[in-house]
């Protein structure tokens, strides 16, 4: 529903005669807006002739405004609103041109229309236009900003600057909303990679009218700067960062140490102190801050080896608070990070919490007597170790550690220095006289978090071991909560670029094994479930309704005899009316005459989806069915069978023994 | 010199164009002149006069279509003009019909509104969703390029949201 819907309904009177009666009689066309002119005539004669004289001059009069007007009023519309686009300069002798063959019209001339075409970037007015434009259908962000111009280098793959030359709307393979940017005479400012195009996640509804991008919108003068990750669903690959893109008029600056406008606009935000750069200050201040040029980072990490045939991957993306980290607890909590001044992710650290109760596993470990409090304390081989001790407020600390030995753990442990509970973030401050070790990361689990992780799996040798390799990004604290709150541990641990890669499986590669996978593997490895999904999904097997081809569904031995049990043979057969014809029923038949029993057994038991749905007296020959369907076309459907050794009656199976076990299959019918 | 009945044979033809233009568009064409003006008189001259101009001029207009609805628009608004120099104020005619006086309570709010645009912003909204023509339809019609169209339903659309909230949308 709109606001205009009801003019729809609105009666229109048919006017073909009073048409052809006024192009009857009139013999020359009248300029269209000349009101006065013939309409006057014809229409409100009696309006003017009680005036005399003075309606002559009025009609003049009311003549020349009607022509002024037409323009006045678009020029009014123009000048009021601050439009980028050229307004109309049509004139008397324009209109005069053009009466013969079209009406006087207030529109743009076709000098005009050519500039008209690319909108220019010129003024601070067009600035806000233009921004107001390429802000259209950016969806609301929930995300954590950057600190500063120093965070976004550090977070983008590729940092380049150039001019815009058009945006539309468009949409990625997947039919997600974008907001397409082509750009031109790209500079690389810090990172490496090409980049023609850029595109931002957006979204224009229906109900919010006609999307302004719907059609390609050129640009002329129009700079921006972009702070870019790489994304698949992107169609060139690379997306800015949420508060990582902004635009600027060639030219338009504020001169130093003079108050002016902004001369940058956001495409969705920008971190403090940035909007009163420009495009070219912000260049400068990225080139100064990249440095010596830097390892690319793994965002689509994969193991080199052909040797190890890849199976998978994953991608996940997020923003928000922390729900866990080792435990799901209901509380606010403080998580902080101690390591060594100069220590990466990929170095020995300790992540502290401080929570208001112990867990259900209690405190676990050897306990050492650390300035008095009784600590908890384990290590485990795989690097990892933790610790667990009370305070005198009965609050409790945590401590779970990567590539700390035990005497590292109580020295950290014994340098922790309880905050006040009402503190605005109320863990440990750590007494640097005990320790080289100094909190580097520190936040509430309630504050939001970027995250990325990218996995991808690969079966190795002839066993198909397992190695999973993850590239994490992000947020710097949520890197550290991914490395150790994971299952299996971490194998190896490396910084590659501004992505931290993390190895799990046994040693036959590292991470100096793990490169970038193109764009169009990644895609096809993303469409592959996972390991543990793949081993665990029952395969599907097509069957016919009222085919003869039966699908055989094997039967192994449970019992180590070794016994050749055979197949059972499943089919679908039809019911029909035989008055109407019709197909009245689908029927599921198992058909054990083929099979081999094992000696001890007493009961056939069928599952369907998961559920029992027949418990009868194993025997060899007999044909068992269930109905399926009312004559459509059955559903897909899991079976499987077991033959065991129990009570016909026992319906659950509680006491059964397992002799003869089939392998679960899903069944998908299909006519013929 | 053209034969008499060449010339009859054009009329004709132009007559046939013309007819045809009012077959498809003078409903949409009528009710979009009343949704910018606000006024049935002067939807019924603009619209009348517009194709009556048409038949007048032939075989001289290459585009019927495009010609009628900018001449309905143009006399629309000199129209207007010359109801503000007399006085006349842009107000919803008083029906008398009982189907005309729900119709007119019932659009009486969204033509208030519309009146209160500014007349270039009116006319895009009313030609879009009154009329029905799309902008890349309409662009050509209005003599403009289609982004420049875009743009400016773009700002028409916003600045008139504001006033057209809660008016059934």
């Amino acid at each position: 529903m709109t606001p205009f819907d009801g003019f729809d309904e609105v009666p229109v009177p048919d006017q073909w005669d009073d048409i052809v009666q006024r192009s009857a009689s009139a013999t020359d066309p009248v300029e269209v807006g000349a009101v006065s002119d013939g309409r006057g005539a014809r229409r409100g004669r009696s309006n003017w002739v009680l005036m005399g004289a003075a309606v002559s001059v009025l009609v003049l009069v009311a003549g020349f405004f009607a022509i002024d007007s037409s323009r006045t009023s678009t020029r009014e519309a123009s000048e009021a609103t601050g439009d980028i686009v050229m307004t109309p300069t049509s004139d008397a002798s324009a209109a005069t041109t053009e009466t013969t063959t079209e009406p006087t019209t207030p529109s743009t001339s076709a000098v005009e229309e050519s500039s008209s075409a690319a909108v220019p970037c010129a003024t601070e007015a067009d600035l806000s236009e233009i921004g107001e434009l390429l802000r259209s259908g950016q969806p609301v962000y929930d995300y954590q900003p950057a600190r500063d111009v120093a965070q976004l280098v550090e977070w983008a793959d590729l940092v380049i600057a150039g001019d815009l030359v058009s945006t539309q709307r468009t949409e990625s393979p997947n039919g997600a909303g974008l907001t397409a940017f082509e750009i031109s005479d790209v500079q690389v400012l810090a990172g490496e990679g090409d980049v023609d195009l850029i595109v931002s996640q957006a979204e224009w509804a229906q109900g919010q009218g006609l999307d302004p991008l719907g059609e390609r919108v050129m640009f002329d003068g129009l700079r921006f700067i972009a702070f870019l990750v790489t994304h698949t669903a992107a169609p060139d690959g690379w997306t800015p960062l949420v508060d990582g893109m902004a635009f600027g008029c060639d030219g338009l600056s504020t001169p130093a140490g003079e108050v002016g406008p902004n001369p940058i606009v956001p495409l969705v935000d920008l971190p403090p102190g940035v909007l009163g750069m420009s495009v070219d200050e912000i260049a400068v201040e990225v080139q100064r801050l990249a440095g010596a040029p830097s390892q690319p980072s793994i965002t689509r990490p994969v193991i080199r080896s052909t040797e190890c045939e890849r199976i998978s991957a994953q991608e996940f993306t997020g923003s928000g608070p922390i729900e866990s980290v080792f435990l799901s607890r209901d509380e606010v909590f403080p998580i902080q990070i101690v390591a060594a001044p100069e220590a990466t992710a990929a170095d020995p650290f300790a992540l502290i919490q401080r929570w208001d109760e112990v867990t259900d596993e209690g405190m676990r470990g050897e306990v050492s007597v650390i300035n008095g409090v009784d600590v908890a304390i384990g290590t485990f081989e795989n690097g990892n170790g933790e610790a667990t001790w009370l305070l005198s407020d009965e609050s409790v600390g945590y401590l779970r550690s990567r590539g700390f030995d035990r005497t590292a753990i109580e020295a950290v442990v014994g340098s922790l220095q309880a905050r006040p509970l009402d503190a605005a973030l109320p863990g440990f401050d750590v007494d640097t006289s005990q320790t080289r070790f100094a909190i580097r990361h520190e936040q509430l689990n309630t504050d939001p978090v970027e995250t990325f992780r990218a996995t991808s799996e690969c079966l190795f040798g002839d066993d198909g071991w397992l190695y999973r390799v993850s590239a994490l990004g992000g947020d710097v604290i949520w890197q550290h909560i991914a490395i150790i709150d994971r299952g299996p541990p971490p194998g190896e641990v490396q910084i590659v670029g501004g992505t931290v890669v993390v190895l799990d499986g046994t040693d036959s590669f590292s991470i100096d094994d793990v490169v970038q996978s193109d764009f169009g593997e990644w895609a096809q490895l993303l469409d592959q479930p996972d390991f543990a999904t793949q081993i665990t999904t029952p395969p599907d097997v097509p069957i016919v309704v009222g085919s003869r081809d039966d699908v055989e569904l094997e039967l192994f031995d449970a019992t180590g005899t070794e016994l050749e049990s055979g197949p059972l043979l499943l089919r679908l057969t039809e019911e029909y009316n035989a008055a109407t014809g019709d197909r009245t029923g689908v029927f599921l038949e198992i058909d054990a005459s083929q099979i081999t029993l094992h000696p001890d057994a007493d009961v056939m038991v069928t599952f369907i989806d998961g559920r029992i749905r027949g418990r009868g007296t194993a025997r060899v020959g007999p044909v068992s069915g269930s109905r399926r369907s009312d004559g459509e076309t059955p559903a897909p459907f899991e079976i499987s069978v077991r033959i065991v050794d129990g009570d016909p009656e026992d319906l659950d199976g509680d006491g059964d023994r397992p002799l003869q076990l089939s392998p679960t299959i899903r069944l998908v019918p299909r006519e013929p | 010199m053209v034969r008499t009945e060449e010339m009859t044979g054009r009329a004709n033809g132009a007559t046939q164009r013309v007819r045809s233009v009012y077959e498809s568009d003078h409903a949409r064409l009528w009710r979009s002149v009343y949704a910018f003006a606000g006024a049935r008189e002067v939807a019924d001259e603009a619209t009348a006069e517009a194709f009556a101009q048409a038949l007048r001029r032939g075989d001289e207009i290459r585009d019927v279509q495009a010609w009628i609805w900018r001449s309905a628009f143009a006399i629309a608004r000199g129209e207007l003009s010359e109801r503000r120099l007399r006085g006349v104020g842009i107000a919803l005619d008083v029906p008398t019909d009982p189907i005309a006086v729900a119709e007119a309570e019932g659009l009486a709010g969204v033509l208030d509104s519309l009146g209160a645009l500014d007349a270039a912003d009116r006319e895009l909204l009313v030609l879009c969703h009154v009329g029905g023509w799309r902008p890349s339809e309409l662009a050509p019609i209005l003599n403009v390029s289609g982004p420049t169209l875009r743009v400016r339903l773009h700002r028409a659309t916003k600045r008139a949201r504001s006033i057209l909230e809660g008016e059934g949308s």
